[in-house]
């Protein structure tokens, strides 16, 4: 194990400025596709962008630095996000219009995020990334059941067929402030740290607006690319998005969603969920060591 | 007057989208009672003759989904046709990008190129030009988005969804302008 995670911090020294070669240089765009096509895969059906996984695979095992992380993170939550979206509002399970209400938050957060993270030392970066990782993995157990009880409110009503029963559920928004207060945080966590967070919104809007587990998750991943765009933007400008890492994360990223979002409908949540927390575990750990080390 | 189940969901559906709107056209007149069945059947045998005569598709037409279905399906067409469009050339252009690196064997440039380099690098066949776009694009689909749902509220009159999606867009504007900073 050890040594090839010396071998990869070989391979990806051209990102620190070293010397490489081109055959070199080819693995290691190769190996960034495949993590992000399993990425991509796995952050889909769970609707989340996939950037909690992504980047602490990128900064550990390959040391690439956390900024180009974030920036190419970013780029395949983007990615991500535009093509569930597009396979769930194929599907209406998406709430569009809820969506729009609730980006107006995400997008503030995120422009607030993304200014923060261009001026910060990495090291916090990677401190703050460690935290959310604790507070991901604590909130996945506070997920609701599949089948909680939903019902029209007289708010933003609307209705989707479920992909397991083919029944058409119909169901309303409670709570809207409290869905604008997480998703103000969900979206300046994501501008700070290139993450999708789609799992700060999700149980909010399961559990305290008492949307359907689903269309919660559809809607959330629906809304993650306009947050994510807000950022990206600034990223940009700012050289965060290197293209050798980038471009063959989106690209990994992309194959995997279109795969995930397909197969993602008809998995049953619970499987996944214990499989994502464990890697979470690991990865808090790493992000705390990179924190202290400066890596 | 019989109210059956469709009809609440048409309330429902009109509490929903603001705009005050006629469910599917039912000849005027018909008796009331009529006109609130979901099966003819309840109706007196005179009305019930008369249904057949004058609306033979009533049940059909009372139970097809109302125009706030209608709209939402029009809202995902345009939101699902901005991502798809967005999304196919996106990936076109990145993987032709990485194609031309490829043959000219060499590996990817370290940085993207500015917003006034893009088009003068894809003239000169710059492999950077074309990768630089190709995020640009996936950068931008969101925000097309965003502009395709505006339109679609728009043209939907829904003033209010006009209002909040402009708000979404302008947060994005201000974080292209400031972002440079």
């Amino acid at each position: 194990m050890l040594s090839v995670t010396a071998f990869l911090r070989q391979l990806t020294s051209f990102v620190r400025h070293q010397s490489y070669t081109l055959g070199d240089y080819l693995i290691v765009e190769i190996i960034l596709f495949l993590i992000a096509l399993l990425v991509g895969g796995l952050g889909s059906m769970l609707g989340i962008g996939g950037g909690v996984l992504l980047i602490p695979l990128l900064t550990g095992p390959l040391s690439i630095p956390i900024k180009t992380a974030i920036g190419a993170s970013i780029v395949s939550v983007i990615a991500t996000s535009s093509a569930a979206g597009a396979v769930y509002v194929g599907k209406g399970m998406s709430h569009t219009r809820l969506s729009m209400v609730l980006e107006i938050a995400t997008t503030m957060g995120a422009f607030a995020g993304g200014l923060t993270a261009v001026l910060i030392d990495p090291r916090w970066l990677s401190a703050i990334f460690a935290l959310v990782l604790c507070y991901v993995i604590y909130s996945m157990n506070r997920m609701p059941k599949e089948d909680h009880e939903v019902s029209p409110t007289g708010l933003l009503d609307t209705s989707y067929n479920d992909p397991l029963t083919g029944q058409e559920v119909r169901y309303g928004v409670r709570n809207l402030p409290a869905g604008l207060g997480a998703s103000f945080l969900a979206g300046n966590v994501s501008g700070l740290l290139g993450i999708g967070g789609g799992i700060i919104k999700v149980p909010i809007m399961s559990l305290v607006m008492g949307m359907p587990l689903r269309a919660a998750i559809a809607t959330s991943n629906f809304m993650i690319g306009v947050t994510a765009a807000t950022s990206a933007v600034i990223y940009y400008q700012h050289g965060f998005l290197d293209p050798r890492v980038a471009i063959p994360t989106a690209l990994g990223v992309l194959g995997g969603a279109q795969i995930g979002a397909r197969v993602g409908g008809k998995i049953r949540s619970q499987r996944l969920k214990q499989i994502f927390q464990g890697l979470l575990i690991i990865f808090a750990v790493q992000m705390i060591f990179q924190a202290i080390r400066g890596a | 007057m019989t109210t059956s189940s469709p009809q609440e969901t048409h309330e429902a559906e009109e509490a929903e989208s603001p705009p005050a709107r006629e469910v599917a056209p039912i000849t005027p007149d018909l008796p009331a009672e009529v006109r609130g069945v979901h099966a003819p059947a309840r109706a007196e045998p005179r009305a019930a003759s008369k249904v057949v005569h004058v609306a033979p598709d009533i049940v059909r037409r009372v139970t097809v989904p109302d125009e706030g279905d209608q709209e939402k399906r029009d809202l995902d067409a345009i939101v699902h046709k901005v991502l798809v469009i967005g999304l196919a050339l996106s990936t076109a252009l990145m993987i032709a990008g990485v194609a031309l690196d490829l043959i000219l064997g060499r590996a990817m440039p370290e940085t993207v190129a500015a917003l006034s380099e893009v088009f003068p690098r894809i003239m000169a066949m710059r492999p950077s030009g074309l990768l630089t776009l190709g995020l640009l694009v996936l950068i931008a689909t969101p925000i097309l988005r965003v502009i395709g749902s505006i339109a679609a509220f728009i043209y939907e009159r829904d003033w209010r969804y006009v209002g909040i999606t402009s708000l979404v867009f302008l947060v994005m504007l201000v974080s292209i302008m400031i972002g440079k900073g």
